[in-house]
């Protein structure tokens, strides 16, 4: 062939080599780094599957980290209180409080503050009566 | 027509239980059954009553037989007392009622007087003159009924001195009168111009009718904290005769203690005598031409109540810290 003429780079049909039978192609060479990777069929996980895990991961360690840290929180004992008896002063009564009048004085003074206390200074039963007293006729 | 029976009376003669030796001779079915309790002996009650009082078999069995007789004298005297109490109460009890019956009627009157100035017909104008009759003679019946109450609690006040008493139940029976007077014209009212004209009567006299009834209730105030401030006088007195008759059991220093805190309680009752003589001034000087000043110093004189109040209340409350010092003896 010349060196001049083009050679087209893919025969037409009509110059494909006649079928002879059955060709018997060697084994594919291994893959080299130049050649482009075939197209292999791969699984691929969808983008709200990734979200869901993101978030339980989150949420798992979050409550993980508070479980923990709850345990970790060691209250100290609480004070017990102690009863200590306040000792009551001791006061003598006299010789009046045992006396009938003294204790009539007493009961009335409890009587009365009860009644002042009682005591109204608006006696809602005695509020004066309001009227409307212009007849309000038009001439 | 009401009688009045004392509470004391009525106390004694509902548990004056007579004694038989008082009454005289037994009769012989007590004796019998002496008899028969001294043979068969008693119960146990009986017993143990009997060895705290002696006489108790003879009095119980006559009081046991009359027992039914008591029971309806208490019975009676409790009705009666019930009767007396509720004086008041019932006056009370009037008055609303007539106020409600007001209400209603002034309420058709306003359905009627509306009615009128709208259409201006022959028949809402008499419908209008018959409804305003009975408004205008309700609205006496009110008031009648709230000075009627006014003159039970001045009767029931026992705080209040004759005089001061007579002076508003006098008040009272002026106003009554007024009325009365007015309520009479009403019947005679032949037109619109008519009932306007009786309606401005009670209008004019208004004012004076309502500082009436604020100066009786002022007076009633004045009354009730009078009898307060009269217990309050004889228990102080009597802590005065128990400190200066049995102090000298109590220290020197406790002692003076004791007799400033007496000065201090009787100065309370002298600021409270001071706010209660402002108000009965005042009070007796409420002649006001206007209705709004009136309530205002009424408002004014019951705020002044509650200031006196206060003072007795001081002074009750330091009386029950001089008891309790005078309870111990350090």
């Amino acid at each position: 062939m010349d060196a001049t003429t083009p050679q087209p780079d893919i025969l037409p049909e009509s110059h494909n080599p006649p079928n002879y039978g059955p060709v018997f192609s060697p084994p594919p060479s291994p893959p080299t780094a130049n050649q482009p990777q075939a197209e292999s069929p791969k699984r691929t996980i969808p983008p709200w599957v990734v979200i869901i895990c993101v978030i339980g991961f989150l949420i798992a360690g979050s409550t993980f980290f508070a479980t923990s840290r709850r345990q970790q929180v060691v209250l100290p004992p609480s004070p017990t209180p102690t009863v200590t008896p306040t000792p009551t002063p001791i006061h003598p009564y006299s010789a009046i409080a045992s006396q009938s009048a003294f204790m009539e004085l007493d009961t009335a003074i409890a009587s009365l503050s009860g009644a002042i206390n009682a005591f109204n200074v608006q006696n809602p039963a005695l509020v004066p009566p309001v009227l409307d007293l212009p007849l309000g006729f038009s001439d | 027509m009401r009688v009045r029976v004392s509470p004391l009376a009525l106390t004694y003669l509902a548990g004056g239980f007579p004694h038989p030796d008082l009454i005289g001779m037994r009769d012989p079915e007590v004796l019998f059954r002496q008899r028969r309790k001294d043979t068969f002996g008693t119960t146990p009650l009986e017993s143990t009553i009997t060895l705290l009082d002696p006489s108790f078999p003879s009095m119980y069995d006559h009081s046991m037989r009359r027992l039914p007789i008591y029971c309806f004298v208490l019975l009676v005297l409790l009705s009666l007392a019930g009767f007396i109490y509720a004086s008041s109460t019932q006056a009370y009890q009037d008055y609303l009622y007539q106020f409600d019956v007001y209400r209603q009627k002034y309420s058709d009157f306003q359905v009627a007087k509306n009615s009128y100035d709208k259409f201006k017909t022959l028949e809402s104008q008499t419908t209008a003159l018959e409804k305003t009759k009975i408004m205008l003679a309700q609205r006496d019946q009110v008031l009648r009924a709230y000075l009627l109450l006014l003159n039970e609690e001045l009767g029931e006040n026992q705080g209040l001195n004759p005089t001061t008493k007579q002076t508003y139940q006098t008040l009272l029976n002026n106003e009554v009168k007024f009325l009365d007077s007015h309520s009479q014209l009403i019947p005679a009212v032949g037109s619109i111009n008519d009932a306007q004209t009786v309606s401005t009567q009670l209008e004019s006299h208004y004012i004076i009718l309502q500082t009436s009834m604020r100066q009786i209730i002022i007076g009633l105030s004045l009354g009730n904290l009078a009898i307060l401030s009269a217990k309050y006088d004889t228990l102080l007195q009597n802590a005065k005769a128990i400190i200066l008759t049995q102090g000298s059991i109590f220290p020197q220093d406790k002692l003076n203690t004791i007799n400033r805190w007496v000065l201090q309680i009787t100065d309370k009752r002298s600021l409270y005598q001071q706010k209660i003589n402002q108000i009965s001034s005042a009070n007796t000087q409420l002649q006001i031409n206007d209705l709004q000043e009136l309530t205002r110093r009424f408002d004014s004189m019951t705020s002044q109540v509650g200031e006196a109040k206060q003072y007795l209340l001081e002074g009750t409350s330091y009386l029950g810290e001089l008891a309790n010092a005078l309870r111990y003896q350090d």
